[in-house]
């Protein structure tokens, strides 16, 4: 296994509100390792992307750590100083968000917005922050990188936009990229350009990737591993073809049950109920409401992450050596013999 | 930018031409003339009607005043011992626009300090303080605030002059003694342009400051001082310099008051005396240039918006 180069161990994060302190991520344990792109699934409001806004230290000014830690070359992110973090963001963490309509600065020019982050984290004249950002725009595939970079971000479109953000984000060799959900705004054509961009970039880079989003499809696409995440927790984690083709939490059995794939008939099933109010988190498994699975146990008490396999956990009493055995969907097990055939 | 700018210059001349027309025919539709004195016998009216051409059918009169504005002359005041009205307006001129000016730039940018203050550090006692000034001041008229000042700056504590004093070094008034002058005439004008501008610029700055782009220019390592100065500031400006043109026009009706409480001899007892007068050549003059002031203005607020917003930036021209 390569090089661990973050780890997230029970993060905890509030938001102060005035009707009282709102739990967005109740325990988040998960590791990052060199080069690899790690999903991070979940509904919204699951407190994937506080999680990491949490990584970058960027929360809201209500929010803030309430436990755990995030480990980042050998420095504690939640107890590093505002001034220390000004290092590490954009320069070895860099971020990519959700609109690209809407995170540019308007007023700058598209070079300019580049060169300030190179800039502002080596020590280079400004003909060489200049060529490199030419040569970013160029890595992104925008033709005509010299006169793209004196227009505007409004004279760019959607896709452009996004490839401009990722390039803000490459500019200065990050260790690891954080993407928020990076394709949500964008149409389904441009998405995948989005998606292939993206994987060709981590494979020339070598950088590890953080993956948000709550479009299976994608996940499918991009990640080598997959965290599922559920009223602020991580309830699943494992490789891809594990989370996809043996899932054992019931959360991602729902999950998996209401995407199609070529072999879906019949009607889509969706999860009944909604996540619950993380202002008052429930009691023990905060998926046991809404789980035909539950157990007296699920009410009491919140199970731990079961160890399934070398990369596979996940977070329900099912896996408990007393629980009884249950079967999940049919559309799950189909799902399993199919892999477990073209497998072998 | 340039071919638009020329073409906004052909328009305001255009404009004013309109301006002058319609008050021209205006004034004629008044009743009376400008020499109804009680005083003044039916035969030296009829004297003086025939000196000033006034008994000319209203058709040939515009065409004559139009002539000599083309050629530079408008007209002379028939009240104030025939003196030509441009000369009338430049004497007045500079002190109105000195004391409008002043208003306007010191308003915009104290406004502006506070608003981005209030922005940045929110739901702190400066962001109150902020919306309570605010409050006040787009309340408060600026002649109750002069009288105000009057009461407790110059008479209670005798910190300024009562009144305006231009530069006159003979009677010892330096540049600096005439500008402390006019800092209460400023002052009066300028609060309600402070809180226009501070209660703008705080909602803007405070709208910017949670978009994606200020998120993404933190994400990029920038600090908060950097992230406002070079990415929040400029952003919330663009919807701030839309209202300085309006605040204009405000500062003009209420230096009409202001002028009067300071003893400023501006342009406002001018244009209230031709009007109680009918003192038609000098109230065109007068009108036309506060119509061009007020334009020009505007034309300037247009291009600064051009300069500030590249998405608005004229065709034609680029930066």
């Amino acid at each position: 296994m390569k090089d661990k180069i973050l780890e997230v161990k029970d993060l905890e994060v509030s938001f102060r509100t005035y009707a009282g302190d709102v739990q967005a991520v109740r325990g988040s344990t998960f590791d990052l390792y060199e080069g690899e792109t790690l999903a991070i699934v979940g509904e919204s409001g699951s407190g994937k992307s506080v999680t990491v806004k949490a990584i970058m230290g960027l929360l809201a000014t209500n929010g803030y750590y309430k436990n755990g830690s995030i480990m980042f070359e050998g420095n504690e992110i939640t107890e590093m100083k505002e001034r220390d973090m000004h290092s590490i963001r954009g320069n070895k963490i860099a971020m990519i968000f959700q609109d690209p309509m809407t995170s540019l600065d308007p007023t700058m020019t598209v070079g300019k917005q580049l060169t300030e982050t190179i800039k502002l984290h080596h020590d280079v004249t400004k003909k060489e922050a200049h060529d490199r950002a030419v040569n970013l725009i160029e890595l992104v595939e925008i033709p005509e990188p010299a006169s793209r970079m004196k227009q505007y971000p409004h004279q760019f479109s959607g896709g452009m936009r996004q490839r401009i953000v990722i390039a803000m984000a490459l500019a200065c060799e990050p260790r690891i990229l954080i993407a928020d959900e990076p394709t949500t705004a964008l149409d389904v054509t441009i998405q995948a350009q989005i998606i292939e961009l993206m994987n060709d970039l981590k494979e020339k880079l070598g950088v590890a990737v953080i993956f948000i989003t709550h479009d299976l499809g994608v996940v499918a696409n991009v990640a080598d591993r997959v965290a599922v995440m559920y009223a602020g927790r991580i309830v699943e984690i494992g490789t891809s073809n594990e989370i996809f083709y043996n899932p054992y939490h019931p959360y991602t059995w729902g999950l998996m049950t209401s995407m199609p794939d070529l072999e879906t008939e019949g009607k889509l099933l969706a999860i009944p109920g909604t996540p619950p109010n993380l202002l008052h988190p429930p009691v023990g498994d905060a998926f046991a409401l809404r789980s035909e699975y539950a157990m007296e146990i699920d009410f009491e008490e919140a199970p731990p992450l079961f160890k399934i396999s070398e990369t596979h956990y996940a977070a329900t009493w099912l896996l408990h050596e007393y629980a009884p055995k249950v079967t999940p969907p049919a559309i799950i097990v189909k799902r399993k013999e199919r892999f477990s055939e073209v497998s072998e | 930018m340039v071919r638009y700018t020329i073409q906004r210059i052909a328009l305001i001349v255009l404009t004013l031409f309109l301006i002058l027309t319609i008050n021209f025919f205006l004034l004629r539709l008044m009743p009376g003339t400008p020499f109804d004195n009680p005083k003044i016998t039916q035969a030296q009216k009829e004297l003086m009607m025939r000196k000033y051409n006034l008994n000319d059918p209203p058709f040939v009169q515009y065409t004559r005043y139009l002539k000599g504005v083309l050629h530079g002359d408008m007209g002379v005041s028939f009240k104030l011992q025939d003196q030509p009205v441009t000369e009338l307006i430049l004497s007045k001129l500079p002190h109105t626009v000195k004391i409008g000016a002043q208003a306007l730039a010191f308003g915009v940018i104290v406004g502006i300090i506070f608003g981005a203050l209030a922005a940045i550090y929110r739901n702190s006692g400066i962001d109150h303080a902020v919306t309570i000034l605010g409050v006040l001041g787009v309340s408060i008229p600026s002649f109750v605030l002069a009288a105000f000042f009057q009461y407790f700056l110059c008479a209670k504590l005798g910190w300024f002059p009562f009144l305006y004093s231009p530069v006159n070094l003979d009677k010892g008034i330096t540049l600096w003694k005439s500008f402390y002058s006019t800092i209460l005439p400023s002052f009066s004008l300028a609060l309600f342009v402070i809180s226009s501008t501070m209660r703008y610029m705080r909602s803007e700055l405070v709208e910017v400051l949670n978009s994606d782009y200020i998120l993404l220019a933190r994400a990029k390592g920038l600090n908060k001082s950097q992230v406002i100065v070079r990415h929040a500031l400029r952003n919330a400006m663009i919807p701030v310099v839309t209202i300085i043109a309006p605040m204009a026009i405000g500062l003009m009706t209420g230096s009409l008051i202001i002028e009067r409480f300071y003893g400023v001899p501006g342009l406002s007892s001018l244009m209230v005396n031709a009007v109680n007068t009918n003192d038609y050549f000098l109230i065109l003059g007068v009108n036309m240039f506060y119509s061009l002031l007020f334009i020009v203005v505007v034309l300037i607020v247009d291009l600064l918006y051009g300069i500030i917003d590249p998405r608005i930036r004229l065709k034609g021209g680029e930066a």
